[in-house]
């Protein structure tokens, strides 16, 4: 199940593309236009995939040998999760401001996903964002933007 | 959902509550950011960083240098459009996206939507090919083309730029075809016709005078009104009789729509100052700029033409709006 | 010669004096730092360095911003050997031997080697601006598309056959790469592809979201799921130094390492990505024990770094040359120069000698002062590896976060990156190689680029790829590396593991 899986999402994901592509005009082989790169990616990408599939049956030696090939629904939700904070941290930045934002990150990453004790969690995401926005906006001065207070 | 994660989300959306900023009436109260179109090294951040220290001293106020690049200017123009009118997010930038890139696209940002605080530097398309082609002027390489029509080839600094629609236009203007070969900037289209691929080349004048000085490239004409004195043999389209294929090329600086005139003035005349400092002239000259001080409502003027140039010679030349 | 000696005294004269000095110490110790967090790299730090030079002299501020720039070279592969985390765009290779050295036990050796192994390419690569600048310069303009084509070609080659284990995997991985790439405005009609509506794709993939959330969130996001304890590195710390035998190792790989890197940094558009990739799949080509490269031999550190550092070199040439900026951290430094009033280009070495070879002459200075700020850093980096991971990761987030960001400013990279952090996610636990993508991803854009440019200005024949004697050079060389494996069949050839192990 897991060797024919991603061969199968890449054919479809290079079937839609290709779609896509084609739409866009191909032009020939001696004019090509927008759509002819990614068409005959496309169309590369599916072959590829197609031999894959093919091949799912035998057994990878390369596969068997690798001890993290386990999905559980534990690993999912928190992998899941840390993504979810990662996009937030990415919208609240220009929302909330450089330091308030941080804060917040490592706030989740420490109290929701860590499950550190309230005040520790707390402790350590101030520590961690004041010392960001000493190094990246003090030190290095990267500009971000402001939140209220200006920072 | 645990009782944490539920906490959490409150206080998020407490630091999240947007408050009525508390600024003081004292303009300028904290840095100013100035949002560059372009990517460090660009046209447009080449400009703005040379005036930079003068402006600032002249403006009595921090500011900032923030590149938001992307999308042939579309990122930034709509970051600004967006922003809070208060004087503290400003546009500065070449007019190019705003003047050409409208007419070519359709685009969430137009003219109208920025107030006009004014342009400093002017930029031209430059024509260029190597000393040993056989032509030596702009005439000569018309005639060649005339004879050979749909032989040549000419880099252009990209598909959506005024250099490219420029050249079109004098081609289209004399009934003359050449293949256009479309580059990214011109550097690559400058390098392009220094390394024999291409047999001429538009793009941006200041990309090529190092090179024109060192005699390795000709110019065969720009697009400015006037000539340019480090320059006084390369002739202007409009001596030419082509003058209307000229789109201006400009730095200048934008607010969002609603910004109060004081900031707008205040800042304008910071620009004013800093244009007529001979320091700051002679660094812009280096780079390849004309300067002069062109204030909002003539800013205004010149996009709102450069904008109607644009759309003819896209008619003209056979470019549909995309 | 005479003359060269003259004017590297004359250049030295004027980069040893105590506020150039100073100036280079302070460019080279920023550029260190921001090397190693990742995704600040030396574009953003260049231009934010710009207002601050600006009161200074025009050479010093050039010879501070120069420092930046080769100086993250040099911290660049500081996270790709401790978090397998690429530091800069340019370090992405030194993850696949690095991180697995520094899971041994060998951080130090690993960091160690790559200090030396920039000096040592660093210097080779002044060595060559002073020598032959000029005449580079005039070469690599005349490389046309086509010529870039073939050469391009050749690199993709060396990309399919690159990665270990399962080659369709590897084929699948550079083809999505090279797809991704195709997203945003096309490179000759500027007309939008794949972008949905969006401005951040319409300017296609960003390099930085697309690296940073392919290995460095993935490796994260691997060892969170893995246990709750995360102990990421079980080895004690063996040996700071790199042994004799190292050494032994990684002295022909620096050598080879530098020139490919140093040539290849004047092409435009290679920039310092493709150097350390072609230098990779170079060792592995010629090593004894191919199949050992991936777990963590020193020879795949060294001759990347080596490739890296001389290609910053390389790439400086058309700069100092001829005005030509062939990356965009390069095009910073033009801007550098212009802000000063002074316009790089053919002229510059007449107009202004005292910045052109103080400039040059800064960089040997620099490369020593590199290497005497980081070997002292390698035992404190080592030891950042003791710090328990729970305390680690979520810090590591954050600085990609910023990093994304900072690049162009926008919060959408965030988005992306996090993205690209579940697709290396799962590429890294179904096995298919990540090295693969991203290479094909550089190259993709350059490809589709060159391949267009060569046909519309042939009018459509093919004859132009083989036209040009060094493309045919080129086709040639691919020919070879095709066929190769067929060849060696017969004897007992390791350097491809098995076929069809699917």
């Amino acid at each position: 199940m897991r060797r024919i899986a991603p061969p199968a999402a890449l054919l479809a994901v290079s079937m839609l593309m290709g779609w896509f592509a084609y739409r866009l005009g191909l032009g020939s082989v001696n004019r090509p236009e927008p759509g002819f790169f990614p068409f005959w990616i496309c169309f590369g990408l599916a072959a590829t995939s197609l031999y894959l599939i093919w091949r799912s049956p035998r057994p990878n030696p390369e596969d068997e040998a690798t001890a993290q090939a386990v999905f559980t629904l534990a690993g999912y939700r928190r992998v899941l999760s840390v993504m979810a904070g990662t996009a937030l941290f990415g919208l609240l930045l220009e929302v909330s401001g450089f330091l308030a934002a941080t804060f917040i990150f490592m706030a989740f990453c420490w109290l929701v996903i860590d499950r550190q004790s309230l005040l520790r969690g707390l402790l350590i995401s101030a520590v961690a964002s004041a010392a960001a926005f000493a190094l990246f906006v003090k030190a290095l001065n990267v500009h971000f933007p402001r939140g209220l207070l200006g920072f | 959902m645990p009782r944490r994660s539920l906490l959490f989300l409150f206080v998020v959306a407490l630091i999240c509550l947007p408050v009525k900023s508390a600024h003081s009436a004292k303009y300028p109260g904290y840095p100013v950011q100035f949002i560059i179109s372009f990517p460090p090294g660009g046209p447009g951040d080449t400009t703005i960083r040379i005036i930079h220290p003068a402006l600032q001293k002249n403006f009595g106020g921090a500011i900032q240098l923030v590149n938001k690049p992307g999308a042939g200017g579309a990122i930034a123009y709509t970051y600004v459009k967006k922003a809070k009118p208060d004087g503290y997010t400003i546009l500065s930038t070449m007019s190019a996206p705003l003047t050409v890139g409208t007419a070519l696209r359709t685009l969430s940002f137009g003219l109208d939507d920025y107030e006009y605080i004014g342009a400093y530097a002017f930029g031209a398309t430059g024509i260029v090919s190597k000393p040993d082609m056989r032509w030596k002027n702009l005439d000569g390489l018309l005639a060649y083309i005339k004879k050979n029509p749909g032989k040549l080839n000419y880099g252009t600094s990209g598909a959506p730029t005024a250099p490219y629609l420029t050249m079109a236009a004098i081609l289209a203007m004399q009934g003359l075809k050449a293949t256009p070969v479309h580059y990214k900037g011109s550097g690559p289209a400058r390098n392009a016709a220094l390394g024999g691929h291409v047999d001429f080349s538009a793009g941006g004048f200041g990309a090529m005078q190092a090179l024109i000085r060192a005699g390795k490239l000709v110019g065969l004409a720009i697009t400015d009104n006037a000539r340019d004195p480090k320059f006084p043999k390369i002739p202007t389209l409009k001596e030419k009789g082509l003058g209307r294929a000229s789109i201006g090329l400009w730095a200048g600086l934008w607010a969002p729509k609603g910004t109060p005139k004081a900031v707008l003035d205040k800042l304008s005349a910071a620009l004013k100052k800093t244009a007529n400092d001979p320091a700051v002239v002679k660094k812009l000259n280096k780079a390849g700029f004309r300067v002069e001080f062109v204030d909002g409502a003539g800013a205004k003027k010149l996009a709102r033409q450069d904008h109607e140039t644009s759309k003819e010679i896209m008619k003209a030349v056979g470019i549909k709006k995309k | 010669m005479g003359d060269l000696f003259a004017n590297l005294y004359f250049g030295f004269s004027v980069s040893l004096a105590p506020y150039n000095l100073l100036a280079c110490f302070m460019g080279v110790f920023v550029g260190t730092a921001i090397g190693v967090l990742p995704g600040l790299g030396p574009v953003a730090t260049m231009s934010l360095l710009l207002p601050i030079t600006i009161k200074m002299e025009p050479t010093a501020a050039i010879i501070i911003m120069a420092g930046v720039f080769y100086g993250a070279m040099y911290g660049g592969s500081t996270t790709s050997i401790l978090l397998n985390l690429p530091g800069e765009a340019s370090s992405v290779v030194t993850t696949l031997d690095g991180y697995q050295m520094a899971r041994q036990g060998r951080a130090g050796p690993a960091l160690a080697i790559c200090a030396w192994g920039s000096f040592i390419a660093g210097t080779l690569g002044v060595l060559g601006i002073t020598l032959m600048a000029p005449a580079l310069a005039e070469m690599a303009v005349k490389i046309g598309p086509p010529e870039l084509v073939a050469l391009l070609c050749l690199s993709f080659l060396l990309v399919v056959q690159f990665s270990g284990g399962s080659r369709p995997r590897a084929a699948a991985s550079a083809l999505l790469g090279f797809l991704l790439s195709t997203v945003g405005l096309d490179p000759v009609e500027s007309t939008p592809r794949y972008d949905f509506g969006t401005f951040t794709l319409m300017d296609g993939v960003g390099f930085a979201p697309l690296v940073i959330g392919l290995f460095g969130i993935s490796e994260v996001l691997i060892n969170l799921e893995k246990s709750e304890k995360m102990e990421v590195f079980k080895g004690r710390i063996k040996g700071l130094w790199p042994t004799r035998q190292d050494w032994r190792d990684s002295a022909p790989a620096i050598g080879r390492g530098s020139v490919v890197g140093f040539f290849m940094g004047i092409l435009p558009g290679m920039g310092t990505i493709v150097p350390p990739f072609l230098s990779y799949s170079l060792e592995r080509r010629i090593s004894k024990k191919p199949e050992k490269f991936g777990t963590g031999v020193i020879e795949g550190v060294a001759g990347p770094e080596a490739a890296n550092n001389s290609a910053t070199a390389g790439s400086m040439i058309p700069l100092l040359t001829l005005g030509i900026a062939p990356s965009a951290a390069v095009a910073v430094l033009t801007a550098a120069f212009l802000t000063h009033g002074v316009q790089p280009g053919p002229l510059l070495i007449t107009e202004h000698p005292a910045i052109f070879w103080g400039v040059v002459t800064s960089m040997y200075t620099g490369n020593a002062l590199l290497l005497l700020l980081n070997l002292p850093l390698v035992g404190m980096w080592a030891r950042l590896l003791t710090v328990p991971y729970r305390y680690l990761w979520p810090m590591i987030l954050l600085f990609c976060g910023i990093g994304a960001y900072s690049v162009s400013n926008n919060p959408v990279d965030v988005l992306l990156m996090a993205v690209f952090g579940l697709l290396g996610y799962m590429m890294r636990k179904l096995n298919y190689p990540g090295a693969p993508l991203v290479l094909a991803f550089v190259l993709g854009r350059l490809f589709e680029e060159k391949v267009r440019q060569s046909l519309v200005i042939s009018r459509g024949s093919y004859e132009t790829f083989i036209a040009h004697p060094l493309a045919l050079l080129a086709w040639i060389a691919s020919a070879i590396l095709l066929l190769y494996p067929f060849f060696m069949r017969g004897k007992s050839a390791p350097h491809f593991p098995p076929e069809e192990e699917e």
